[in-house]
């Protein structure tokens, strides 16, 4: 059943875990390597702004990333101001699908992980960022 | 129903006992069950953001309207709907996920072979 697919301390949990561990390492360690806003870097662009030159709501996480690492947050906040508000909530949210969240915070994390509020959110910043007008064009990358 | 005073058998529905006369005591209706609290249904909606803000295919956002169905269906009480919608956003996630690690390789391979020369996205 969907409800109970990775419960705690099912070895999938931990697995995932590890695995998104293992990513978040590596785009940390690309991101100390390789400059996305110097021409000819091989990190990928946002693939959405490539085929449409519209921006989608991941367009600018790469530089909105390395500008984080690097300790720049304003550049960080130009790039992507949602995906850098969202960040400290996304550990959170991964607690129970993980199946690492205590019994007593699951009541708060399942307010937290409500999709509806984030699906309004995202659907409004993807239309939002594209309108070329202050306050809107705050939202675009750069 | 049997009156509680003198024990004798009353057809259904009286209100007096046919025998001494007392009133019948109205049989309570059975106490609803308690309304079981609807079991939690995972939305999968981590995985929706992750695959919209990491990826950047417009698929995510297809996840996210699933994920977001799912806590609608399950507030209106229909579990099955929910669990085909979490299945849905699950799907929906790992093509995005799919989608945009394809796109990656090829733009990587493509750089590194110099065929695109510009990236500075």
């Amino acid at each position: 059943m969907a409800a109970t697919d990775t419960g705690p301390g099912r070895p999938a949990g931990r697995w995932l875990a590890l695995a998104l561990a293992g990513g978040a390492l590596s785009a940390i360690a690309l991101l100390l390597v390789f400059d996305p806003n110097a021409a000819g870097n091989p990190l990928p662009p946002c693939p959405s702004q490539w085929l449409t030159g519209l921006y989608c709501p991941g367009c600018g996480a790469t530089r909105m990333l390395h500008a984080l690492i690097h300790g720049d947050l304003p550049t960080a906040l130009a790039m992507n101001p949602l995906l850098l508000l969202a960040l400290p909530l996304l550990p959170f949210l991964l607690l129970e699908p993980l199946g690492f969240a205590p019994e007593s915070w699951k009541p708060a994390l399942r307010r937290l992980g409500d999709a509806r509020p984030w699906a309004v959110v995202v659907i409004a910043y993807a239309i939002t960022r594209n309108l070329p007008w202050w306050p809107f064009s705050w939202l675009a990358p750069g | 129903m049997y009156c509680q005073n003198c024990g004798q058998s009353n057809p259904a529905g009286n209100t007096q006992c046919v025998a001494c006369g007392v009133t019948l005591a109205i049989a309570a209706p059975p106490p609803a069950p308690p309304a079981a609290p609807l079991p939690h249904v995972e939305n999968n909606l981590v995985w929706a953001i992750l695959a919209t803000l990491c990826c950047c295919v417009p698929t995510g956002i297809v996840a996210i309207v699933y994920a977001a169905r799912v806590d609608n269906k399950r507030a209106s009480g229909d579990l099955q709907g929910a669990i085909e919608d979490a299945n849905n956003a699950k799907l929906w996630s790992w093509v995005s996920f799919g989608l945009g690690l394809v796109f990656s390789l090829m733009y990587i391979g493509l750089s590194v072979t110099g065929a695109i020369a510009d990236g500075s996205y």
